[in-house]
């Protein structure tokens, strides 16, 4: 099934953005205020992926993009890949600009794995707070690069400065290249949001 | 179609691209030079779901040795993507809270679901197969039983009840004279927050159980054949991907293994109805069912599975959804079928939704796809609820029209360019040519009984467990019956397209009362079997919530245990 999508006019001149949430409630309006938020940003899609339960319970209407193995940093690479085929579909069927793709959480790992897959079309891609583990269960053909585009890896979590480092090391395996950021102020959420559409911004206007 | 022509699936590209062991089309790997001895296990389990982890902690609670194969890249199984729930009687919640749950009607309920066709209230055993009511009354008697057990050798703890919404129980999904306890059945596991756990917990809380007890989950290994001495099960032969190697098994082989609902031949040789594949694992492609015959075992009810409806655009056995229709949100909706005809209750479980696809009448199956119809007011106000996309998003799977007559064009449109890419096993469909009329007339009937608060047809929003599904009544409505408003048809007007599908099959090997696979003379020695893979205790019925996990967990539990207590080396000093 193709991905349903919400699909945001340009505010600003800026590049096209493909924006993917990270797991959780079934909003993207999160994500997409701190895309649009960055000033860099014209026109934006935010895709939404699969809907499951929540992770405490058996409320529906969460959404992810594809299934975490609870109680360790593993997960399922079959629905990991079933994402990436979807979000690198909807990059073919936008036809956008050389988009930046940005993504949170298990988002950020499927808009790399797009990005990777679609390097030619893409123009950069943002990783935010990807767990770093899960960027190794990547498909094969997406890791053995060839001409990736800019790739920036971010955190915000006070572990950030590892996290970070670990993912890099991690895409340096398989010889990717990817610059790195992460947040140190740690003084609530609406702060942390504001540094990252700044730090989104800035690099969109660099790359 | 030429080879050339064919357009790779979703699923196909998944498999062609994440490159893992055992995907479809890949061939088993060469055995192994046999220059090592064989490793030496008390029991096998293989699979890695609640059954089969269930029954490591049963033979593991022997004291026997456990190594755990499992097929798949993670473990946990269609478990681990399930709300983790078990259904059991008389459990210690109920007991807790007051709940009285008699045996008797217990196993009337019971037999009165499972085996609708032979149920007689007058008849000895309700008229089943003495083998089918024993294993009945088995999960009445043990069940309850085996979750202490678990909740003793700190396992996991089903302590936690299964709740709805409204702070209720959730209840079961028939409230027939028999059924004395319709709510406080399902249960959970207790999440260290302390809350309940789903199907990831459970399966978390196993796991950690088994591994501190030395026990290996190996992954990406695929058990491919058994070893036989004598007529008995003495190991296996496991695929790892690289090669084929032997595992010997002193006290036996326990298979939690999972149906086949993602094997399209299986599906085509043993189900009856259209059926479109699952919602669980892509990997449960019924590996038992060649093993379990070469091994001799005894097979029943190989039409069965847990059914239920998926969006037709979303089926696929190598990509599976995460969600099936769990629930199908929405007053203001209704469900019909090619001819534009209700054919359910809308807001009933997935189990009886699933089933009205595989209705035979007027010589064709009529409801093999039916059609979610909903106006504007449901997508604004339940949108974002699955299948219902959120507000605002432009969804491939949503068809829209203005009006009824705008509504059955574009649906025809859509059905006509889904024709050559239907899901395996469903033939293509098209829409009477009288199905506009014939959908206005249901809409227009709908409206009018929801203006009564009476669904003449299918008496909706009568039972408690459409409410515990449907969720609190929409603000805006006032109508009589909660679960059912007015379709506005002068405005645009949707349609989602389902199908019939299976959370996973549940039919395989018969089974008797310690989970022992029988062949023609009784248990084939050192063979057990337990959850999806092997004939439903529960025949062709799903009592309620956790009818797939309780009976998996139960048998699974004491088909280890009796397989752990087989083994010469257990209790031996060994």
């Amino acid at each position: 099934m193709k991905l349903a999508y919400r699909d945001f006019p340009s505010t600003a001149s800026g590049v096209p953005a493909i924006v993917f949430h990270p797991e959780g409630p079934p909003s993207v309006d999160r994500p997409t205020h701190m895309a649009q938020s960055s000033g860099a940003v014209g026109r934006l899609v935010a895709p939404f992926g699969d809907y499951a339960f929540y992770p405490s319970g058996m409320e529906v209407g969460g959404i992810c993009w594809y299934r975490a193995v609870p109680g360790s940093t593993s997960a399922d690479p079959i629905s990991l890949t079933k994402a990436v085929v979807q979000a690198t579909d909807l990059v073919d069927d936008l036809g956008l600009d050389r988009p930046a793709l940005v993504g949170w959480g298990q988002g950020a790992v499927v808009a790399l794995g797009a990005a990777l897959l679609r390097a030619g079309q893409v123009g950069s891609v943002i990783c935010v707070d990807a767990i770093p583990a899960h960027l190794e269960l990547l498909p094969p053909s997406a890791l053995a690069g060839g001409n990736p585009p800019p790739v920036l890896l971010a955190a915000t979590d006070p572990a950030g400065v590892q996290t970070v480092a670990d993912q890099q090391e991690r895409l340096g395996g398989h010889g990717i290249v990817a610059s790195v950021w992460h947040w140190t102020a740690y003084d609530g959420d609406d702060e942390r949001d504001k540094a990252v559409a700044e730090r989104i911004g800035q690099w969109l206007t660099d790359v | 179609m030429t080879e050339s022509a064919h357009r790779l699936s979703l699923g196909e590209r998944v498999a062609e691209l994440a490159e893992l062991p055992h995907r479809p089309g890949v061939g088993p790997s060469p055995t192994a030079s046999s220059t090592q001895a064989p490793e030496e296990h008390d029991v096998v389990v293989v699979g890695s779901g609640a059954a089969a982890l269930s029954a490591a902690a049963g033979a593991l609670s022997t004291g026997a040795s456990v190594v755990v194969c499992e097929k798949g890249p993670v473990p946990g199984g269609t478990t681990a993507c399930s709300g983790g729930v078990a259904h059991i009687y008389a459990n210690a919640v109920m007991q807790a809270a007051g709940i009285p749950d008699p045996r008797d009607p217990a196993l009337a309920y019971m037999a009165r679901v499972s085996h609708p066709g032979a149920y007689d209230p007058e008849a000895p055993g309700y008229g089943l197969l003495p083998s089918d009511f024993a294993l009945l009354e088995t999960y009445y008697d043990r069940g309850a039983e085996v979750m202490a057990r678990l909740g003793a050798i700190d396992a996991v703890h089903m302590d936690a009840p299964w709740m709805s919404w409204d702070s209720q129980m959730f209840p079961d999904y028939y409230e027939f004279p028999e059924n004395l306890a319709v709510r406080g059945r399902g249960i959970q596991s207790v999440a260290p927050d302390g809350g309940a756990g789903n199907g990831g917990e459970l399966v978390r809380q196993l796991a950690a159980f088994a591994a501190a007890r030395g026990t290996e989950v190996r992954l990406g290994h695929r058990v491919v054949d058994l070893n036989l001495e004598n007529g008995a099960v003495t190991g296996v032969v496991v695929d790892d991907g690289s090669a084929c190697r032997t595992l010997r098994a002193h006290g036996g082989v326990v298979f939690g293994s999972g149906g086949f609902a993602h094997s399209p031949e299986l599906r085509e040789r043993f189900l009856r109805g259209p059926i479109a594949g699952g919602s669980g694992l892509p990997t449960n492609t019924g590996d038992l069912v060649g093993i379990g015959t070469r091994a001799g075992a005894v097979f029943g009810g190989m039409h069965n599975g847990w059914w239920n409806q998926q969006v037709l655009e979303a089926v696929d056995d190598y990509a599976t959804s995460v969600l099936d229709v769990w629930s199908v949100p929405g007053d203001g909706m209704l469900m019909v079928n090619r001819l534009g005809v209700r054919a359910i209750g809308e807001k009933r479980e997935y189990e009886s939704r699933g089933r009205v696809h595989h209705i035979f009448a007027g010589d064709e199956y009529v409801n093999r796809v039916m059609f979610m119809v909903y106006d504007q007011r449901t997508a604004e106000r339940y949108g974002g609820r699955y299948p219902i996309p959120p507000v605002g998003a432009v969804a491939d799977h949503v068809v829209t029209g203005t009006g009824v007559a705008g509504l059955a064009e574009a649906l025809g449109t859509r059905l006509a360019g889904l024709r050559s890419s239907m899901p395996v096993g469903i033939a293509p469909v098209a829409l009477d040519t009288n199905f506009a009329d014939s959908l206005a007339s249901s809409i227009a009937k709908f409206n009018d009984m929801a203006e009564r608060g009476q669904d003449d047809e299918f008496d909706r929003g009568t039972k408690a467990v459409e409410f515990a599904f449907h969720g609190p009544r929409a603000a805006d409505n006032s109508m009589p019956n909660p679960l059912m408003y007015p379709l506005d048809v002068g405005g645009p007007l949707h349609a989602i397209s389902l199908v019939g599908t299976t959370f996973d099959t549940n039919s395989g090997p018969r089974i008797g009362t310690e989970g022992q696979i029988l062949g023609t003379v009784g248990p084939i020695g050192g063979l057990y079997g337990a959850g999806n893979c092997v004939d439903s205790v529960f025949g062709e019925g799903y009592p309620g919530g956790g009818s797939t996990i309780g009976p998996g967990m139960v048998f699974g539990f004491l088909a280890g245990a009796h397989a752990g207590r087989r083994s010469p080396r257990v209790g031996s000093g060994r």
